[in-house]
């Protein structure tokens, strides 16, 4: 039995048209089909209507987070097997935080003892864990690892199980990711904006980079603006320096690293505005705690939340990351306290999401590289698999766990032989597509949309079951889940003509054209019209 | 590794002619002599100079003479800097702060430019970072480990490998220090870190390699991956029993203890404590001509980190997987698989028959056609994104940047930190450092199938902040550290020669046309009312050319 092909054709048509809005491939019909494709999801988005905000959050754990510390078994005899195994590592029984979740059939699970905060969300229903979760080609066994079949490429190494947990395609090297992909898919739902759907507060990610649509970076105190640069400044050398750096960036840069770098340069110009714009006046009274780096970042999160409307964004998806998690020393030191900041941080957002009212609209999840070895290097653990995480938000059936359900959704720890590969490093339970899959189809990526976004899932995964992460009642929503996509990736659409004059198709923030309905000071406002009109401007030029 | 340079090509003239028409900026390339060297010192310094430009006319632009100048010059040093400092009571502590200043002295100030260029590109390899405890607040550990770099950046590739393994900074970077040998009672192994890291990322890569870099790949297209788990599991044995050098020799009793106890050493290379070193044998990499498989028991344990360094060393991926990182930090982002060969052919062997010399592996990369030839300067695929740390240095080192004080001065301006630029010498968030090798940006350059390493950091909070960093540093004329704009306001009533002054030092005299139009139309428009107070109408007009150039993507990459 061989691992079914990834469905080539759907993507490279993708790729395709990808590559053509970027490089702007002046091709008239492939112009025109990108046109009427964007013309058409506009219209279908118009028509889906307002007051169905949702975001998803990632929060990456960069380093591989040492997560079943994080997530212990307790029930006697799967504890006794887990101290055994992680020998200098174990964690003692009465000093992690019980629970008993709602599908386990009466197991009980212990969660570190920094994580308070998370036991609190868990116990009132608003967190889940999902177990033993990992980066897999296909479903797979321990006699297929042994035979070296099936396995994601590089396994155990940092660079490239990053990079698989955030493309679901770890037999490929690609550098487009699923939160990338989604947007690709459903940002058409979001008004015109220079602001893009994916914003991150940690710079580049392969996770939220699309084949068209391309990443925001924020930091945790917001946008930053040009010094000596204003689209209001007349007849001063303000003025004189902002003219002449707009028209430098607009030039049409024959190298490609000079045209990648103008377009970065005057995308991050063009939409600090209306990031600060929208943004302007907005406070939380959710406090943050001292000294959290982590709770900052959030909270700035919740801030861009709460301004969606204003951003004229229906969808938004974010990127976190809190690096410092490769513990192949002092592992326990260090988790007491950057769980608890991750703890912290985590409750500190969902009190404030309950306070902007957008609870049930937006779902955190975790992601890390890998799980890690349950054996000890002495002080520390190393490069594993698969690991344990949690979701966040109302509309998450919390008080669970979802995992492996012919396992009993969390691993036997008196029965691993059949997954440890060696070390305790253990073949994952559920792939990352399942883990996605749920997430976005929460989200609103219709399953015909799904091979686009998530290329392996139906093929590899498709036989698996819903994890079941979101509970019915939330997942139908009161307006359509699923938006109107773009040609579904069997299905090329056909060239047609646009019938109306359609709204400028792309500008330099991945929207452009009609104002959005965001609330506007008198210079935002001048500063947004020139920055229009430098857009308008920019579409008579064949390349960006 | 890429895409066949042949479909490339094709697929950007494709787009190019059908999207590109007259108005496409392109460098110049109808370049002085002066102006060549200008260039060629941007890839082998941290940026041109009136008086470095000055040297290698005095030298003919013999280049080969100038590299060998180079090679030949005395070395010059962080920590004793720091040291010194302290030693002199001036500091009571060697903090973090000062030992990057001290680094930037060298680097910025340091005669032996060529060198410590080398040395920071292969910091950038065999990286350790100052965002752990244990290195930024191991005294001057992190300058002496830097300084380990410089001495070593014109030597032989196994040396380098050697001193970075027993560096008690890469020891605490890679807890390999005080790693300990498996101990069936507590249930412990090895800790594998260093064991993966130094294959991953400092000898041979992931996968199999051709002697051009590419990758060997199965029947399917799957790279060949060029070491098991199994094989990092024994390495991890070969790196245990390291500890600090002393001159206490006597164990205290077991565990973590059955190491001698002794003061931390942050400088020495660490010493091998055969109580904790795993005597049992181990196998290591297996390979054509490979020397020793296999190590027998009982030989020691710097024995046995001997033979594994040497075994990695003369692996046949070493060369070209070496080879092609050192080309991406100081000429170009995609060589062509020729370029790679031929590199690290020379890696192969220097033309005297010895293997890795440094020094010959630095001369091919900068006298290759490739980095040489001006007709690449003009292929849109050719060049690199400047990394924003040289960046800064260029400016810095063309506006002829002055400091007062003697007590580690070079913290030129609080402006530029890595939350400003994006990136600080010694201080990668991992040791996958600030940027990985094969990073695609999104964009033309991912969609034709080429790599930009430095992309990984540019976004766009940086995308700002480091301008911003740069316009504060150009208008800085005071203080400790600053730059001085004099010899550019002499010539500033003349718009086209002012940018042609800073074009020489900045972009070599590659500044496209149409960018030195738009700055001198800029220039021509500052009048007398625009002029800011305490600035003058000339400071005013070669601060504005200065920065405009600065900003420009001309400057921003290099080609």
């Amino acid at each position: 039995m061989s691992t079914p092909p990834l469905p080539d054709r759907a993507i490279s048509r993708r790729q395709f048209l990808g590559q053509a809005s970027c490089a702007a491939v002046s091709s008239a019909s492939l112009f025109s089909t990108l046109l009427t494709l964007r013309l058409a999801n506009s219209l279908s988005a118009q028509s889906a209507g307002a007051g169905d905000y949702r975001a998803l959050v990632c929060l990456f754990l960069a380093g591989g987070n040492d997560s079943f510390n994080m997530l212990l078994p307790t029930t006697s005899g799967e504890y006794e097997a887990y101290a055994r195994v992680r020998g200098n590592l174990a964690l003692a029984k009465e000093t992690v935080l019980s629970i008993t979740p709602g599908n386990l059939g009466g197991r009980t699970l212990g969660i570190h003892p920094s994580m308070t905060e998370v036991r609190d969300l868990f116990t009132s229903g608003r967190l889940a864990f999902v177990s033993n979760v990992g980066s897999l080609v296909r479903p797979m066994s321990l006699a297929d690892y042994r035979a070296n079949r099936y396995l994601p490429l590089s396994l155990f190494s940092h660079a490239d199980q990053i990079k698989q947990w955030q493309t679901c395609i770890p037999d490929q090297r690609t550098a487009v990711g699923w939160g990338g992909r989604a947007a690709d898919i459903i940002r058409s739902l979001n008004s015109p904006s220079l602001v893009s759907m994916n914003i991150s507060l940690s710079g580049q990610s392969v996770f939220l980079t699309g084949r068209d649509a391309f990443t925001y970076s924020v930091n945790s105190s917001g946008a930053t603006a040009l010094t000596g640069y204003s689209p209001t400044a007349v007849n001063n050398l303000t003025a004189q320096r902002t003219k002449a750096v707009d028209s430098i960036m607009d030039q049409n840069y024959r190298n490609l690293f000079e045209q990648t770098y103008a377009k970065s340069t005057s995308d991050a110009v063009d939409s600090y505005y209306e990031f600060s714009t929208a943004l302007s006046g907005i406070t939380l009274s959710t406090p943050v705690p001292a000294g959290n780096s982590l709770a900052t970042s959030l909270s700035m999160v919740a801030k861009i939340i709460s301004a969606n409307s204003r951003l004229g964004a229906r969808r938004q998806i974010f990127f976190v990351q809190l690096g410092g998690w490769d513990h192949h020393d002092e592992v326990l030191n260090n988790q007491l306290t950057m769980l608890r900041t991750v703890s912290q941080a985590v409750g500190m957002f969902s009190t404030a999401l309950t306070e902007i009212g957008l609870a049930d609209r937006v779902t955190l999840f975790s992601a890390s590289d890998f799980g890690r070895t349950l054996s000890s290097n002495g002080n520390g653990s190393d490069h594993a698999w698969g690991g344990n995480h949690f979701v966040m938000g109302g509309a998450v059936g919390g008080g669970k766990v979802y995992g492996h359900a012919a396992t009993g959704h969390y691993p036997d720890f008196q029965n691993l032989s059949t997954i440890d590969t060696g070390q305790g490093r253990l073949i994952p339970g559920i792939a990352v597509d399942e883990y996605a899959r749920d997430l976005l189809s929460w989200f609103g990526v219709s399953d015909s949309n799904m091979d686009y976004v998530l290329p392996a899932f139906s093929s590899r995964f498709g036989g698996r079951p819903s994890l079941g992460l979101f509970s019915a009642a939330t997942t139908t929503p009161s307006t359509p889940a699923t938006p109107t996509t773009p040609a579904t990736p069997t299905t090329p659409t056909t060239p047609a003509t646009p019938t109306t004059t359609p709204a400028p198709s792309s500008g330099g923030g991945g929207g452009g054209g009609a104002a959005s309905p965001v609330f506007l000071g008198a210079l935002g406002a001048l500063a947004l019209l020139r920055l229009r009109q430098k857009q308008m401007a920019r579409k008579q030029k064949p390349a960006p | 590794m890429n895409a066949p340079r042949l479909f490339r090509l094709i697929l950007i003239l494709t787009v190019l002619s059908a999207s590109l028409p007259a108005q496409t900026v392109t460098p110049d390339t109808n370049l002085s002599a002066d102006e060549i060297a200008s260039r060629f010192l941007a890839q082998a310094t941290f940026g041109p100079t009136t008086e470095s430009i000055a040297e290698l006319r005095g030298l003919g632009f013999d280049y080969n003479a100038w590299i060998d100048r180079e090679i030949a010059k005395p070395a010059t040093f962080a920590a004793p800097l720091a040291v010194a400092a302290k030693t002199s009571g001036q500091i009571t502590t060697i903090t973090n702060s000062h030992n990057r200043r001290a680094r930037n002295q060298v680097m910025i100030s340091g005669g032996d430019q060529l060198r410590q260029r080398v040395a920071y590109a292969l910091s950038q390899i065999f990286v350790i970072s100052d965002n752990i405890s244990a290195i930024s607040n191991a005294e001057e550990g992190s300058s002496s480990y830097y300084d380990m770099l410089v001495r070593d950046s014109f030597g032989s590739y196994r040396q380098l490998l050697s001193d970075v393994t027993l560096h008690p900074m890469m020891g605490r970077f890679l807890s390999h220090y005080k790693n300990r040998k498996a101990d069936a009672a507590l249930g412990t192994r090895p800790d594998e870190n260093y064991a993966r890291e130094v294959m991953q990322l400092f000898t041979i890569g992931l996968y199999r390699l051709n002697a051009n870099g590419t990758y060997q790949t199965d029947g399917t297209g799957r790279p060949l991956d060029a070491y098991t788990n199994d094989q990092i599991t024994e390495f991890a044995r070969v790196f245990t029993g390291f500890t600090d050098e002393s001159t206490n020799n006597t164990g205290t009793g077991t565990g973590r203890a059955d190491f001698p106890t002794a003061a931390q050493n942050y400088t020495a290379p660490m010493r091998m404590w055969e109580l904790q070193h795993d005597a049992g044998a181990k196998a290591l990499q297996s390979y054509p001509g490979v020397r020793k498989p296999t190590l027998p028991a009982n030989q020691g344990g710097l024995q046995d980190v001997n033979d594994a360094v040497d075994n990695l060393a003369e692996h046949p991926n070493t060369g070209p997987f070496i080879s092609r990182q050192l080309i991406q930090r100081l000429v170009t982002s995609n060589p062509s698989d020729a370029y790679v060969a031929r590199v690290a052919g020379v890696f192969a062997n220097n033309g005297a028959g010895q293997r890795g010399s440094l020094a010959a592996v630095i001369k091919a990369i900068l006298l290759d056609p490739e980095a040489r030839n001006l007709a690449f300067a003009l292929d849109p695929q050719h060049g690199k994104l400047r990394e924003p740390f040289v960046r800064t240095t260029q400016v810095l080192r063309a506006f002829r940047y002055s400091v007062t004080g003697t007590l580690l001065p070079f913290d030129f301006s609080s402006a530029v930190t890595e939350t400003t630029i994006g990136q600080y010498p010694l201080s990668a968030p991992s040791v996958f450092n600030f940027y990985l090798p094969d990073f695609e940006p999104p964009g033309v350059l991912g969609a034709a199938g080429l790599v930009g390493p430095e992309f990984q950091i540019l976004n766009s909070v940086f995308g700002i902040t480091t301008p911003n960093a740069l316009y504060n540093l150009l208008q800085t004329s005071s203080g400790n550290f600053s730059l001085d704009l004099g010899p550019q306001a002499a010539v500033a009533d003349n718009a086209g020669a002012l940018v042609d002054n800073i074009d020489l030092l900045l972009t070599h005299g590659m500044l496209s046309s149409g960018t030195r139009a738009l700055i001198i139309n800029a220039v021509n428009g500052v009048t007398a009312a625009m002029v800011p107070a305490g600035s003058t109408l000339a400071l005013t007009k070669a601060r504005l050319a200065a920065y405009l150039v600065v900003v420009s993507p001309d400057f921003a990459t290099l080609k």
